[in-house]
């Protein structure tokens, strides 16, 4: 993969050759694999200290890191905590903090990264959690935030410091990479996944439930679900389904509506036996899925995936899979796996 | 070192467990080497514990430091060191606008670029506008001396 610069400002490429010099890389940020060898990079920073932690889990991890980088994490669940926030560091002299209600206006921003003018050996930098609205983004925030640190060296040309990113910026893109390796990557989480495949034939919603409290407690469900869906060693997808109208030229509408599926990631061994729906495939009466969303329960059982039929004479094989899944306010959730290995 | 205050103890021992993670070393091993016991160097890193020169000595060499290198804060961040700036054009117009000194110019400038990253805002990056850094100004000025 390589990044999206197309729309790069030259404040965002500033940046990402700074990220280059910083970490001493041969490929550049218009290279192809300038992310894989920016998260490679960081992943050999970051081996060594982990080797002398040892953590046990994800938040073990971000606990190491954090301390090792010298980030110090704060959450907001109310407004009065962005004005004891905001207090509490104008008075030490972190004058940028005066804009922290500001941008905590956006409810869309997750997470900010503030770089202390007056840093101490114990925090140069002071990630801000936005959980007002919920907290399922909390680990991957904190992952988020430590990547940057991770990533990127001190910020010290002036015209682009300040930069609130959009989702598409390639400089997030980059930092989401990273992430993602750190935080549900190869390295620390597949052997984790590795683990409990050991243990059980299927991947179902109570073994996603067990890897997510033993890694991450405050990840969200579905982070975690795709995560493991990734790494596990037999054809796995994840579904999430909601009540939808047909799409006709690309836009939702409201005709013929049912639950259909709104979300789904599968990994290769699913792609490498066709086990893979469309988006807004409708989901088929026999199916788990419709009874759990529909019976508002949790349902696990056998399913025959070759009644997932399009309009348009698509099918998914006529293979046997254990679907488990459960409503969650207006949409369902699935975890569809086979209990044999791929051809 | 037992007079070592409690920050300072907290400091010098996430020192310690700071370069003993660069050299890939678990506190035990640490310990076993240094020929400490594991709980006690926990305490130390923790600043609970205080630590003699001779103790501290023998974890700097086992850690290949000298123990001035060991003690030693590390240098400022270039921010902290007053590197070299580059005054954005909306600033110097903003505090030509407000009258600003020098050093508050320096001390906007230093708050304004302190926010580094911002997750899931929908806005583009962009500059603060000459109008913004006023914003900034009548926010900060509380806070500003000179």
């Amino acid at each position: 993969m390589s990044l999206n610069l197309r729309n790069a400002t030259d404040g965002e490429m500033l940046r990402l050759q700074a990220i280059q010099r910083h970490l001493k890389i041969d490929v550049g940020p218009w290279d192809e694999g300038f992310d894989v060898a920016v998260t490679k990079s960081v992943v050999r920073r970051i081996r060594p200290i982990l080797k002398a932690e040892e953590p046990a889990s994800g938040d073990e991890l971000i606990e190491a890191l954090a301390l090792h980088f010298g980030v110090h994490f704060e959450s907001v669940r109310s407004d009065a905590d962005i004005r004891r926030l905001q207090r509490h560091y104008m008075t030490r002299n972190e004058l940028g903090f005066a804009v922290l209600d500001r941008e905590l206006s956006d409810p869309k921003v997750d997470a900010l990264l503030f770089q202390l003018q007056n840093p101490s050996e114990i925090a140069s930098h002071v990630a801000i959690l936005n959980l007002r609205e919920s907290s399922d983004h909390e680990f991957w925030s904190k992952i988020h935030e430590l990547s940057h640190r991770l990533g990127e060296p001190p910020q010290k040309t002036l015209p682009f410091r300040r930069h609130p990113a959009e989702r598409q910026s390639p400089v997030e893109q980059l930092i989401d990479a990273v992430s993602s390796e750190i935080g549900f990557g190869v390295t620390y989480f597949q052997p984790i996944v590795a683990r409990h495949a050991r243990h059980n034939r299927n991947l179902t919603i109570s073994v996603v439930e067990a890897i997510r409290a033993e890694w991450a407690p405050n990840a969200s469900f579905l982070a975690v679900a795709n995560a493991a869906t990734k790494f596990w060693p037999r054809p796995s997808m994840v579904l999430v389904a909601a009540v939808r109208g047909r799409i006709k030229n690309g836009r939702e509408t409201r005709e013929d509506e049912a639950l259909r599926v709104d979300i789904q990631g599968h990994n290769k061994l699913a792609t490498s036996i066709g086990m893979v729906p469309k988006l807004n495939w409708r989901v088929p009466h026999t199916s788990p899925l419709f009874a759990a969303f529909h019976e508002k329960r949790r349902v696990e059982a056998l399913e025959c995936l070759g009644d997932w039929t399009s309009t348009k004479g698509g099918s998914l094989p006529p293979i046997q899979v254990v679907t488990s899944a459960s409503r969650f306010g207006l949409r369902a959730y699935a975890i569809i796996s086979s209990e044999t290995a791929a051809a | 070192m037992d007079s070592q205050s409690s920050e300072s103890r907290k400091e010098l021992g996430l020192r310690i467990r700071r370069l003993r993670g660069q050299k890939g070393l678990t506190a035990k091993a640490l310990a076993k080497m240094a020929g400490l016991s594991a709980s006690y160097l926990s305490e130390v890193e923790k600043g609970i514990s205080a630590i003699s020169t001779e103790k501290l000595q023998r974890i700097a060499k086992e850690l290949g430091l000298t123990l001035d290198q060991l003690v030693s804060r590390p240098e400022p961040t270039p921010q902290a060191a007053g590197s070299v700036m580059q005054i954005p054009l909306a600033l110097s117009q903003a505090a030509e606008e407000l009258d600003l000194t020098f050093n508050q110019m320096k001390r906007l400038f230093g708050a304004g670029t302190s926010l580094i990253a911002a997750r899931g805002s929908s806005s583009p990056g962009r500059e603060y506008s000459k109008e913004e850094w006023i914003d900034l100004f009548q926010r900060v000025k509380g806070h500003m001396e000179d």
